[in-house]
């Protein structure tokens, strides 16, 4: 003990305890429970109380600059999410096969049904399972991934046999409805866990029977063959999602599960993004399945591109994260924000473009592209903006915006083809397809605007 | 130390006058506004027994329970005392608030905003709490955002870019940088995000009572604040730990920036300050709890130390000890108990007497389940293991108290704790840390030792386990203790005074 300076000896044991010390009586709590009490600080160290001795201890604690550090954010790696638009993809390498075996209008209709299903589920058990996630309850997100799987499965497969009794397509259809929306929804829960890679191993047998098909010269005595081999990557993609759904995590949610029903209601508003966008895209690019090539990939470019635009939609976030710290004033933030958004939407369509080029280049060089071919390619790049900027929305929660602007255009869209389209044959849906995406772009953005620099928003 | 029965009202009036409230008639039984944060009746734990002894202890008064929840979902795990009418839920955190507002002209937003920002990062020297002023001007602009609050949205009016901006204005003005670091944008966000939950109760129809109870400070003071204001309800705040010290505690562990840990400990020590001021009668649970409250700022001539009480039937002497030489704890497995101290003292004790064994009592918290494990392998590498066990709750706590010569507890923090009291009641001599109001409880019961000083425990325990007419001694002081000073009984008459009394200054 230094008998001329006893408070001296506190302060080692006390700075680590108290890096960077708010007030007075932040020290004297800590004080406290380190065991000194008003008797001690009277006898041992001269003062009235604990309270006093708090006091004069606290211009003698350094101020640790480490205690100023601020809690970091984490995005996910670019790699990874740059993939989960192409990994979408992967059963198109058994597309011909399908195409050889079911025939153009049964594949249409099982592809439409199973895509929709499956994009409109995907979203709401992501959004339910991040939601259970973020309250600390991983296995009840993991039980509810499960459950919303299967109930997705099935009412898929309900639709299917619905749809071969009144169609063409018969049990193989409905077959290949529960491979298609199986892999999807698998495809969902293993990108929630951040295993892309055991997905793209599981699908890799499909990838290979559908390349050789395809090399082959697509033989019908193989189309069974190859099938099988997709299906059995369904399967196991499947098996492999379920399990992973069974959390082993050492840190137990809290004693009370969330209620079913309210953290179904909260998935409503994506949900019905999902729903809305699946109708916009499906309603266009369905009917061109069975068209010329350069009409029927059209769709590619925006495929390939969604992992862009979810990367940039969190690079965005982590950018605006970043302003939060230098922006002087919600002023100056507004200002610098809105220039950052501008700026990822051009690299977006940038990277669209160019995706789209090299198909619109592949496309003239094997002498396959129709003027309705390189429009139909636009039309989804301007598409692709505009999910870019609805991935924003979404992200900020402002779902009435993005609700209310989809449905109008879609509410537009769909009577205009109708009415107006067989006026503009052959492909009058195109244009009219062009014109609505520019106008949901343009709109998404107006609605953007209008809060992108609501400080409150970034907390 | 205060003499908390029987207790007469002779106090001054409270700052905030008492404008004409509810007048309890001579013929109905008085209505009670009981409120505390995050306890009863959702959850177990001391501050809920000490809620649901209380209202089942009167059933001559009706209460009506204030409960700020976290989102609103909640289930009640207690068993609803038949005087227990209402139940109102404040959630401070799910959706915002959509409540009735009242009409009437909306004071400026701007100008109480700057009041309170400015309270918040006055100089620490005339902060609220040290100075008298100070504390009423805060209390003024309480009162304002209040007026606000129940007629437009506060909530998004304390997160809007305009409050933002003054944020981070007021923040430059009191050129605390130096001290504290810089207030980037996304600080002050964060920090109008937590003071905006903070509010809530602000936000929601004020309660109608004879008296309103606050079980603690913190946000459940402005329910009381909300009340007196609207209907001149009167108030009384009891603490059983220190709220205010506990969130200082606790900002070691939270993830935030320096400011923002700053600007929130500044509103917790100004609205603690403000409540303790506007209380009419302000009942520490123990002296150590008394001391903080007069640091800041609280009225002694308005206080009574209340102390915990129990009903000694159900703990009655203890007639036999177990056959080994025995250490019982008896609590929930919590850091804050930290049983480590008290498993390393065994491990001496051990050493001294080689058949002496630990039995620790309690049930395990889904969140301490990481923290019970290191106990069990700190058990495992000192050789304790199946002499030192844990064994889980018990059906009667009072068989857990009778399964040991003597009764340990190592907490670092505490209030007043039940669990103290109610083995002193079977005779059982203590040895505790000195930590909040347990000195007081114990008395000359025990012994008394330093936190996080397991030699000191040990050595207690050494004392006590081969002497037979000491433990005797101790065990017989500390039953005859809590027949004179901590029985239900003199507890509740001791309220049903202060809520009696209060009710006639109101009228």
């Amino acid at each position: 003990m230094n008998r001329d300076d006893p408070v001296a000896d506190l302060i080692p044991a006390l700075a680590p305890l108290v890096p960077a010390a708010v007030d007075e009586l932040h020290i004297a709590a800590v004080l406290e429970s380190r065991g000194v009490t008003d008797a001690m600080a009277r006898e041992t160290y001269g003062y009235p109380d604990v309270f006093a001795l708090a006091k004069s201890v606290s211009p003698r604690l350094a101020f640790a600059a480490a205690a100023l550090d601020r809690p970091e954010r984490k995005a996910p790696g670019a790699l990874r999410t740059l993939a989960h638009g192409p990994l979408y993809a992967l059963p198109c390498a058994v597309y011909p096969a399908v195409f050889v075996t079911l025939g153009a209008p049964a594949m249409l209709r099982g592809l439409v049904l199973a895509t929709a299903v499956g994009w409109v589920a995907g979203m709401g058990m992501s959004v339910a399972a991040f939601q259970l996630l973020g309250q600390g309850r991983h296995r009840q997100a993991g039980r509810v991934l499960r459950l919303l799987g299967s109930a997705a499965l099935l009412a898929g497969l309900g639709a299917a046999w619905l749809l071969a009794a009144v169609g063409p397509g018969g049990p193989e259809m409905v077959a290949f409805v529960v491979a298609q929306l199986g892999f999807q929804l698998g495809a969902a829960v293993l990108v929630f866990h951040g295993k892309e890679l055991r997905l793209v191993a599981l699908m890799l047998p499909a990838c290979v029977a559908g390349v050789v098909y395809y090399a082959a010269g697509l033989p019908a005595e193989l189309s069974r063959p190859t099938l099988l081999v997709g299906a059995a990557s369904s399967v196991l993609v499947m098996a492999v999602a379920g399990y992973a759904t069974v959390v082993r995590s050492a840190k137990p949610d809290p004693p009370r599960p969330a209620p079913l029903p309210r953290t179904l209601l909260a998935t409503l508003p994506s949900v019905g993004y999902a729903a809305i966008s699946a109708g916009f895209l499906l309603y266009t690019d369905a009917r061109y399945l069975t068209a010329p090539f350069d009409v029927s990939i059209g769709v590619a470019p925006l495929v390939l591109g969604m992992g862009v635009l979810e990367w940039r939609s969190h690079r965005f976030a982590e950018r605006a994260d970043a302003l939060m710290h230098t922006a002087g004033s919600p002023a100056a933030f507004r200002r610098d924000v809105w220039r950052v958004v501008l700026g990822e939407l051009g690299l977006c369509m940038l990277v669209l473009v160019g995706l789209g080029t090299a198909l619109l280049l592949v496309l003239a060089e094997f002498g396959s592209l129709s003027f309705e071919g390189a429009l139909l390619i636009d039309a989804h790049l301007v598409l692709g903006g505009a999910y870019f900027i609805g991935f924003l929305l979404a992200n900020h929660q402002r779902f009435r915006p993005l609700l209310v602007v989809t449905a109008a255009v879609l509410a537009v869209y769909v009577p205009l083809t109708i009415l107006v389209a067989p006026r503009l044959a052959p492909y009058g849906e195109i244009p009219i397809f062009l014109g609505s995406a520019t106008l949901l772009l343009l709109l998404l953005l107006t609605a953007l605007r209008r809060g992108i620099g609501d400080v409150h928003r970034y907390r | 130390m205060n003499n908390p029965v029987p207790f007469r009202l002779d106090m001054p009036p409270a700052v905030t006058p008492a404008s004409p409230g509810l007048v309890p008639s001579t013929r109905r039984r008085p209505r009670i506004a009981l409120v505390a944060e995050g306890t009863y009746p959702f959850y177990t734990g001391g501050v809920s027994l000490w809620c649901h002894q209380l209202i089942s202890g009167m059933p001559d008064h009706r209460f009506t329970f204030v409960s700020l929840c976290e989102d609103g979902t909640e289930r009640s795990t207690w068993d609803t005392p038949d005087n227990l009418t209402d139940l109102v839920r404040i959630p401070l955190w799910g959706k915002p608030p959509r409540g009735r507002r009242t009409r009437g002209p909306v004071p400026s937003f701007a100008a109480v905003h700057d009041a309170f920002l400015r309270a918040l990062l006055r100089p620490q020297e005339c902060q609220v709490g040290l100075s008298a002023a100070a504390t009423d001007e805060f209390l003024s602009t309480m009162r304002e955002l209040f007026t606000f609050a129940q007629r437009a949205d506060l909530g998004a009016a304390l997160v809007a870019n305009d409050s933002i901006e003054r944020m981070l204005l007021a923040w430059r003005a009191a050129d605390v940088d130096g001290h504290h670091g810089r207030l980037t944008l996304r600080d002050a966000v964060v920090a109008a995000d937590q003071i905006e939950h903070l509010l809530r109760p602000l936000s929601h129809p004020p309660v109608r009572a004879d008296v309103c109870h606050l079980a603690m400070s913190g946000v459940s003071a402005l329910v009381g604040m909300a009340a007196k204001w609207a209907n001149g309800t009167p108030l009384v705040m009891s603490e059983h730990g220190v709220y205010l010290r506990e969130r200082y505690l606790s900002l070691a562990t939270e993830k935030l920036s320096h400011p923002v840990k700053m600007l929130l400990v500044r509103f917790h020590r100004a609205l603690t300050s403000a409540a303790y001021r506007m209380v009419d009668v302000l009942a520490p649970h123990s002296s150590y709890n008394r001391r903080w409250q007069l640091y800041n700022g609280a009225d002694p001539a308005r206080m009574r130390t209340m102390y915990n009480g129990i009903n000694p039937d159900d703990f009655p002497a203890a007639a036999t000890e177990p056959a080994d030489p025995t250490i019982v704890f008896v609590g929930r497995v919590d850091p804050l108990k930290d049983l480590h101290t008290l498993i390393r003292a065994f491990e001496i004790v051990h050493r001294e007497l080689p058949g002496a064994r630990l039995r620790m009592f309690g049930p395990v918290p889904e969140a301490n389940k990481e923290y019970y494990a290191s106990c069990v392998r700190l058990i495992a590498e000192l050789g304790l293991t199946g002499v030192a066990v844990f064994e889980g709750r018990v059906p009667r706590q009072v068989d857990a108290y009778g399964a040991g010569h003597l009764v340990v507890l190592t907490s670092v923090s505490e209030g007043f704790p039940y669990t103290v009291v109610e083995s002193m009641s079977t005779g059982r001599p203590q040895v505790c840390t000195n930590v909040g109001g347990v000195s007081e409880a114990v008395g000359d019961a025990g012994f008394v030792v330093p936190p996080r000083d397991h030699a000191a425990v040990a050595a207690a325990c050494l004392k006590l386990l081969p002497d037979d007419e000491l433990r005797r001694r101790l065990g017989a002081i500390a039953r005859r203790r809590v027949l004179d000073m901590f029985t239900l009984d003199q507890w509740t008459d001791a309220y049903r005074d202060i809520y009696g009394d209060l009710g006639e200054v109101a009228g």
